[in-house]
């Protein structure tokens, strides 16, 4: 430290003096040219790292994102699902749902001529359907019927949580603070759609958010990315163009599940039979 | 404290203030940053939200790198089913434009399996009449097409546009019909 003080205390000569420039000079054009080459390749990795896919939801990227601008609506069309389960295995592999909990699930529904239902979901189909051989009975009917959240416009869900851990967003998600969460589970009581579990690694309350991750980046949820037959689809309700909204102001008949129970599910089906539940 | 007439009162009043400043020092600490923003809730959660990495990207990401199977792919009645569904998430793939792992190719009886999961028409509860999904009932379909029972589906048919062989197959044996065998 003394010596590199002294040192730099020391009288240069005229000769030592250019020659500490020029060693400068030529270092800092180093610097330039490396920096140059070293910025040009830090753009290139930049474009490259974090690139996301073509937009699939025209109108959410590119800009801040608004609250208001948005009002998402899922539709189910029944006449459409052929139980191949793809939705399941894209929802289990987006969130790494543990075996046995469900986020989105494809429940079967075969109707006998008497009119007698029967339903089942075998690891709520994630590994597709069997053809099941229990049923003695003439079928009249049969279809499946996806579930997931229905993101209610009044959840239940959100009403009953004591700490404020489930809410709904500004532009109609309901989603879960993982953090707050205590894993009571009186929201799982209270939906009346069960689409709510308690997550055994987490501890906490954890349920379908309509891919709110993918949304926001412009991106499909995962289940309609997947689903090969467009009976899942998903859009928004504030652009007159989109699938959803045509859908919604067709004539088509609409229905949402268990709509005496109030909650005003932004989740609608075509093609529910009445003995949907 | 003296011991005058109202020193109860003035030690009550004491316990209550107490209690007070306990609550509010209490939801001081204890309220997250921001609560009540939009609702009752901790907005950061939205952002938490947001931030959760992407698995699955789409087919447009797996079509930019892998051209030769996206020009089948795109041709056939298959362009529908999604890449990741057979081969597995692309976020397992690809991570800042690097490999940072393989993808399954799918092989031998578990080509079978994933065709019947959406083909197989003993499963009563598909939509009828074809115009959603084209199902068959295996393994009486084999039979019909005049070929051994334990053929795997993608000896016939190319997995990633399934009636591309058949149609070439077609093209060049105009009279063959469905159900004759192509030798």
């Amino acid at each position: 430290m003394s010596s590199n003080s002294a040192a730099s205390r020391k009288v240069l000569t005229k000769d030592e003096a250019r020659a500490l420039i020029d060693r400068d000079r030529r270092s800092f054009i180093k610097k330039v040219i490396g920096g140059v080459f070293a910025g040009s390749l830090l753009m290139v990795l930049e474009a490259g790292s974090g690139e996301l896919p073509p937009a699939q939801l025209p109108g959410v990227r590119g800009r801040e994102y608004g609250f208001a601008d948005h009002r998402f609506a899922f539709v189910v069309d029944i006449n459409r699902c052929i139980g191949c389960g793809s939705c399941c295995v894209a929802d289990k592999r987006e969130y790494n749902v543990p075996d046995h909990a469900y986020r989105t699930w494809i429940e079967r529904y075969l109707i006998a001529e008497d009119g007698e239902v029967f339903v089942d979901s075998p690891d709520g189909g994630l590994h597709g359907f069997k053809p099941r051989t229990d049923i003695d009975k003439p079928i009249r009917d049969g279809f499946f019927v996806p579930k997931l959240c229905n993101m209610c416009k009044d959840a239940p869900c959100v009403q009953v949580c004591p700490v404020g851990a489930t809410f709904k967003t500004p532009d109609g998600f309901v989603l879960i603070d993982y953090e707050r969460c205590v894993g009571c589970a009186y929201c799982v009581q209270a939906c009346p759609y069960a689409v709510r579990y308690i997550h055994p690694v987490l501890h906490t309350a954890d349920k379908c958010t309509w891919c709110y991750h993918r949304v926001r980046r412009g991106l499909l949820p995962a289940c309609v990315n997947a689903c090969p037959t467009k009976a899942r689809k998903f859009g928004d309700l504030n652009d007159p163009d989109s699938e959803i909204s045509k859908i919604l102001r067709s004539p088509e008949i609409i229905t949402v599940l268990k709509k005496e129970m109030g909650t005003a599910p932004n989740l609608y089906y075509l093609g529910a039979r009445q003995e949907v539940m | 404290m003296s011991k005058g007439p109202k020193t109860h009162l003035k030690r009550m009043g004491l316990v209550v203030l107490g209690v007070v400043a306990l609550v509010v020092v209490g939801k001081l600490l204890f309220t997250p940053g921001g609560f009540g923003r939009y609702g009752h809730y901790r907005p950061g959660a939205i952002d938490d939200e947001v931030q959760r990495p992407l698995v699955h990207e789409t087919d447009a990401s797996c079509d930019s790198c892998h051209e030769w199977d996206a020009s089948f792919h795109k041709k056939g009645k298959h362009k529908v089913v999604s890449c990741e569904f057979c081969h597995g998430p692309g976020g397992r793939h690809v991570k800042d434009g690097k490999v940072v792992g393989h993808l399954e190719v799918q092989k031998g009886g578990e080509i079978n399996r994933l065709c019947l999961r959406c083909h197989d028409g003993h499963v009563r509860a598909r939509p009828q009449g074809g115009k959603v999904i084209k199902t068959v009932l295996y393994p009486n379909h084999l039979e019909k097409q005049a070929v051994e029972t334990d053929h795997l589906c993608n000896q016939c048919h190319l997995v990633h546009a399934p009636l591309e062989y058949i149609n070439a197959a077609k093209k060049m044996f105009p009279m063959v019909k469905e159900g004759e065998n192509v030798q």
